[in-house]
């Protein structure tokens, strides 16, 4: 039972995002410029680089998506998982609302938008490239930003580092099954074969090698120099591989970029609906179970943030860098900051919503 | 940030060893990253970021880098079954 809560004080935006995160829409936007004139003057830059392909994977591409994927997953502790006892129906509701209700909701609010009331906008082969790319980021819950929501809404720390656990052993099961699914109702032939490579080298290697690291480091150097020198080293990592692998890719996407800039205003449309949406699902439904605001806010922001690298990798890898599927998990990338950060300011101002206490 | 209790089961597992409180990064995919509290069995190798405080007849060390992140009092407790037990630190003054 719990006694008393914490006192509560914000945590300052600027402190937790840093400033490659509070500026990320910039870097995207920077990182589209760039990209896009890298394929207008060098095409050979990027030409070159796509021959270096084995099994139809990108080499260079599967080198920057592990450089931004490694540092997440070296980070999880998988056994956080043994506190899902604490205050589970918290657990419950991101868990549901996460695998259950996410992944079909953003199929339908895409196929609506993309195939319905953009249909006169967008050329339905590219409408349902896009269609592709949203199925991809519904289906991958955020698996590392959640912490810095978390702060930021004074969520508790322990509880979220059980939530990012338990999401990361789902999403290994659960993520494969669902993608292939919802993208066979669309119509949209992908080989299981692929889809299951993508998986393996995008979720399993990264996540097995970060596992195996953590626990040599820990076994070696212990806990508190992982945490407060190793990871603070690799830092610097992961922005340098996402904002890469979007000059890369851009690279490869000048001509749909050109000639249809209006696009990404599109693609944002659907899954700006879909973040708030599944954000209000899960944080009133926490509301009605008086779950306290210290969970219920960390809980609905898990669900309502996506992880991004997985999203693009495995469009990538399924859909090809030229694809309309990873345009669309890109301009995920481009609205996220903005937008988490306007749900985490009415989680703030909604807190008094909320028990306090358990 | 003050660790304000140990909870009975943590005290009885920890029998008698200090406790360590301190600042595990974790970065968001996008840039962010946020410090959370972490706890630890034993004293801290490098102890000048750290203050030692007896809490629950227990020596506990706590990093002054959680004081502005985490001003409200924090629980040591107890998760997990046998061999994979481990301690975790709550908000919050918790009972167990």
């Amino acid at each position: 039972m719990i006694e008393t809560d914490r006192e509560q004080r914000e945590v300052s935006t600027a402190a937790a995002l840093g400033v490659f995160g509070r500026y990320l829409t910039l870097w995207v936007a920077i990182a589209i410029v760039v990209g896009v004139a890298v394929g207008q003057w060098f095409p050979a830059f990027p030409e070159t680089l796509s021959r270096y392909e084995y099994a139809n994977v990108s080499i260079p591409v599967a080198i920057l998506i592990w450089a931004m994927i490694f540092p997440m997953m070296v980070q999880i502790d998988l056994g956080a998982v043994l506190g899902v006892r604490r205050e589970p129906r918290g657990l419950v509701v991101t868990t549901v609302v996460n695998w259950l209700i996410k992944p079909f909701t953003m199929f339908a609010i895409a196929w609506l938008f993309f195939m319905v009331i953009f249909a006169g906008l967008i050329e339905t082969e590219l409408a349902r490239e896009y269609l592709a790319g949203a199925i991809l980021l519904g289906a991958a819950p955020c698996t590392a930003m959640v912490f810095v929501w978390s702060l930021l809404t004074r969520g508790d720390p322990a509880y979220t580092l059980v939530q990012v656990s338990l999401n990361d052993l789902i999403m290994l099961v659960a993520f494969a099954p669902i993608v292939v699914v919802l993208l066979g109702i669309s119509d949209i032939a992908v080989p299981w074969d692929t889809v299951a490579l993508s998986v393996l080298l995008y979720i399993v290697i990264p996540l097995s090698a970060g596992y195996a690291v953590r626990r040599i480091l820990l076994q070696r150097r212990g806990e508190e120099w992982f945490n407060a020198v190793f990871l603070r080293r690799i830092g610097v990592v992961t922005p340098t591989g996402l904002i890469l692998t979007l000059v890369l890719l851009f690279a490869f996407q000048g001509e749909v970029i050109l000639n249809n800039p209006f696009h990404i205003v599109l693609i944002a449309v659907p899954l700006t609906i879909q973040t708030v949406l599944i954000f209000v699902i899960a944080y009133r439904w926490m509301q009605a179970w008086k779950i306290r605001h210290a969970v219920a806010a960390p809980g609905a922001l898990i669900g309502a943030s996506n992880f991004f690298e997985l999203a693009v990798a495995a469009a990538i890898a399924l859909f090809g860098l030229q694809s309309g599927a990873a345009l669309a998990t890109v301009v995920g990338v481009l609205v996220e900051v903005p937008l988490m950060l306007a749900l985490v300011r009415y989680a703030n101002r909604t807190r008094d919503r909320f028990p306090a206490v358990a | 940030m003050a660790v304000a209790h140990v909870t009975e089961p943590a005290r009885r597992w920890l029998d008698g060893r200090a406790v360590t409180v301190h600042a595990a990064l974790r970065h968001g995919c996008c840039g962010g990253s946020a410090e959370l509290p972490v706890a630890g069995v034993g004293e801290p190798p490098d102890q000048d970021r750290f203050r030692r405080v007896a809490v629950d007849g227990l020596d506990v060390f706590e990093d002054v880098r959680l004081d502005e992140l985490y001003p409200g009092p924090l629980t040591v407790a107890l998760d997990g079954f046998g061999r994979w037990r481990r301690l975790v630190v709550l908000e919050g003054v918790h009972s167990h």
